[in-house]
């Protein structure tokens, strides 16, 4: 069982969206077969889980962990309200990193999710 | 002396094009009725594309084919939700796409544009617009789409050949002019047919794409935040794209860097590229299937288009004009070049780039030889007066909420003024080495790229900003045009949540130029005399038919 790190803030306006977004983050490590380019065992799956449905865009979702940028994602859930980056195991991610959600370079979309810390 | 003639005394002709007749409407039905049909083979292996795919589109086609073969068009919408509860706009979540949860269906994302199909069909074309949905909510996937679309053209060929295939048997046998293709793409759909015309000219027997067209594209190859595709291009093509200004999904239009590069790679095939930068209008409309991407619908300074039906009427203008123009012989160039004002149902203002290809121009001043600002491409002197200036690149941008998304390949002079003095702010330049003369007779347009900066030097305005043009022979013989019709004059910048810089084509006719040897000319000037204040960006200075 791995231990999994939740936590729930108030993000601001969810980019196309006129009302408010709520994003809860859970950060766990990858499934086994969850994703095929993750193939280092400190593989990370950095779930995103909205109130509201991910749109989806011409841009893509980028989530960017200090200054690394993920973009291996997949959406998911009943209304496309989860939205789940993979990392492939070899980023620096640093623990207390920004966590920003954004789509492409569109900069009135950007999303402040929490800080990154591993799960343990 | 020039320099110091007052704004309130320079005179020349005043060129616009307020008694040339609109372009006539390319958008009203033809006279062949029309029949549509579906194809759809699903999950099947198409080459490039690592997962299984489905083939699945419509097909709008003149009922009675005995006068064919018509030349075709296929259509390729953008990423976007998969799956919806049926007979409802909710969207739901899809599973790996394209399978949808039980309880709801798969999106007709490709019937979007049915409003296209249906009225080129009547003019003679066959046109299919094709299904992605098995590549939609995936990252990036330019390449994939370019590769949805040479397999569609794959089965084309088939249905095509004489003895037919399934779904249609013998149906389009030999009634598609597979020389005669054009493609037409949505959002990431537009990247998509740029990626398959350029993987087709990579095949060993390609398939003759004539024209291509697109709607509020994507361009990943140049600039994406993180995973990127190669860089697609569209020289030896007649190209177009149409750029919505209140555009919040794609808010960088980038599209427009497919132009930038487009009209700056030398081609065997000179062929026009244009850009329509339309005002008012969002990305989503376009498509009748999706959902305006902004439920508030806003534009900064300009009314939004709050009805599907409007923006509809004017995509159709575009888009019908151009491939019945480039695939079809027909003429509505003057909708693109701007040379004659569009019909009626355009009633949103447009800015427009148009140029013939990099082939066929004579290109003055690009700001990008070795020796720029100060030697032009034809070898001759260029000088900047009476303004401060610098010549950018990717540097170009500058303050929020302005904003300049060109092309890293364009460079420009970023001029300000006034300057102590007050003279006129005149950009200088010569067309031959050590002053001598060129022969300019050949060409029928002066043209120049130039946008306006979101600076309080510059005061606002839908129109804020025109210049004139110069030129002296090499007796000394001058004759002056002012650049001030619609078409002409240069917006102050706008855009959805930021204002963009979008550099517009200015053209000016040489037959405003009267009393100098046009065999002779020795300088072309342009003279920043529309504003005392003001601020530009300017580059791609040419000649041109």
């Amino acid at each position: 069982m791995h231990r999994r790190q939740l936590f729930t803030l108030l993000a601001p306006a969810l980019l196309l969206r006129a009302s408010e977004a709520r994003i809860r983050v859970r950060i766990q490590a990858t499934r086994k077969g969850k994703s095929a380019a993750a193939n280092d065992s400190r593989s990370l799956e950095i779930v995103l889980i909205s109130n509201e449905p991910f749109p989806i865009r011409a841009l893509d979702p980028v989530l960017k962990v200090g200054d690394v940028y993920l973009d291996n994602y997949r959406f998911s859930g009943e209304h496309n309200e989860i939205l789940t980056f993979f990392t492939l195991g070899n980023e620096d991610l640093r623990p207390g990193s920004l966590m920003v959600l954004q789509y492409g370079n569109d900069r009135p979309s950007r999303n402040e999710v929490g800080n990154f810390s591993a799960p343990q | 002396m020039n320099r110091l003639i007052s704004y309130f005394f320079l005179i020349g002709a005043s060129i616009g094009f307020a008694q040339t007749p609109p372009t006539a409407d390319p958008t009203r039905l033809g006279p062949l009725e029309v029949n549509g049909a579906e194809y759809r083979m699903n999950s099947i292996h198409v080459r490039g594309i690592p997962w299984a795919t489905d083939v699945w589109g419509t097909v709008f086609f003149p009922k009675d084919l005995s006068r064919s073969p018509y030349p075709s068009v296929i259509l390729l919408h953008g990423n976007s939700a998969i799956c919806r509860i049926p007979n409802t706009r909710t969207t739901a979540g899809s599973l790996i796409p394209p399978a949808c949860p039980q309880g709801t269906v798969q999106i007709p994302n490709h019937a979007g544009y049915d409003y296209i199909a249906g009225h080129l069909a009547s003019h003679g074309y066959i046109v299919a617009s094709i299904n992605a949905n098995s590549i939609n909510a995936r990252a990036n996937a330019i390449s994939e789409r370019g590769r949805l679309v040479q397999e569609h053209l794959r089965f084309w060929e088939k249905w095509n050949s004489e003895t037919g295939a399934e779904p249609f048997g013998r149906t389009f046998a030999g009634r598609v002019d597979l020389t005669r293709i054009g493609l037409w793409g949505h959002s990431r759909g537009g990247e998509g047919v740029r990626a398959a015309y350029e993987f087709n000219r990579q095949e060993r027997r390609p398939f003759a794409i004539k024209a291509l067209m697109e709607l509020g594209p994507v361009d990943f190859g140049a600039f994406n935040v993180a995973s990127a595709n190669p860089v697609f291009n569209v020289d030896n093509v007649p190209f177009s794209v149409l750029l919505p200004v209140c555009d919040r999904d794609v808010s960088d239009t980038s599209g427009m860097r497919a132009f930038d590069r487009g009209v700056r790679l030398p081609e065997s095939n000179p062929s026009p590229k244009s850009q329509i930068y339309l005002w008012g209008s969002n990305h989503n409309f376009s498509n009748l299937e999706w959902n305006p991407e902004d439920p508030l619908l806003r534009c900064i300074d300009y009314p939004v288009i709050t009805t599907r039906e409007e923006q509809v009427d004017m995509v159709q203008v575009y888009t019908m004009g151009f491939f019945r123009t480039y695939l079809g012989g027909e003429n509505f160039r003057s909708l693109f070049s701007g040379d004659a004002p569009p019909p009626p149902q355009v009633w949103a203002q447009t800015t427009l780039s148009y140029q013939e290809s990099a082939s066929s121009i004579l290109s003055v001043e690009g700001f990008s030889t070795e020796g720029s600002p100060k030697l032009n491409n034809l070898g001759g002197d260029t000088t900047i007066s009476n303004a401060r200036f610098i010549v950018c690149g990717s540097n170009c941008n500058e303050e929020l909420p302005g904003d300049w998304y060109h092309d890293n390949i364009v460079r420009a002079a970023r001029l300000e003024w006034p300057v102590p003095g007050f003279a006129m702010p005149t950009i200088s330049m010569g067309l031959g080495k050590d002053g001598l003369p060129r022969d300019i007779s050949t060409y029928t347009h002066f043209a120049f790229r130039a946008a306006a900066r979101f600076s309080p030097s510059n005061p606002f305005g839908f129109a804020s900003q025109s210049v004139s043009v110069r030129l002296v022979d090499f007796d000394g013989k001058l004759s002056i045009v002012k650049a001030s019709g619609d078409a002409q004059r240069i917006p102050y910048p706008t855009g959805s949540t930021f204002r963009r810089s979008v550099l517009k084509t200015v053209r000016v006719p040489l037959s405003g130029f009267q009393g100098i040897d046009l065999k002779r000319v020795a300088r072309a000037e342009i003279l920043l005399d529309g504003q005392p204040t003001g601020s530009l960006y300017l580059t791609e200075v040419y000649f041109t038919n």
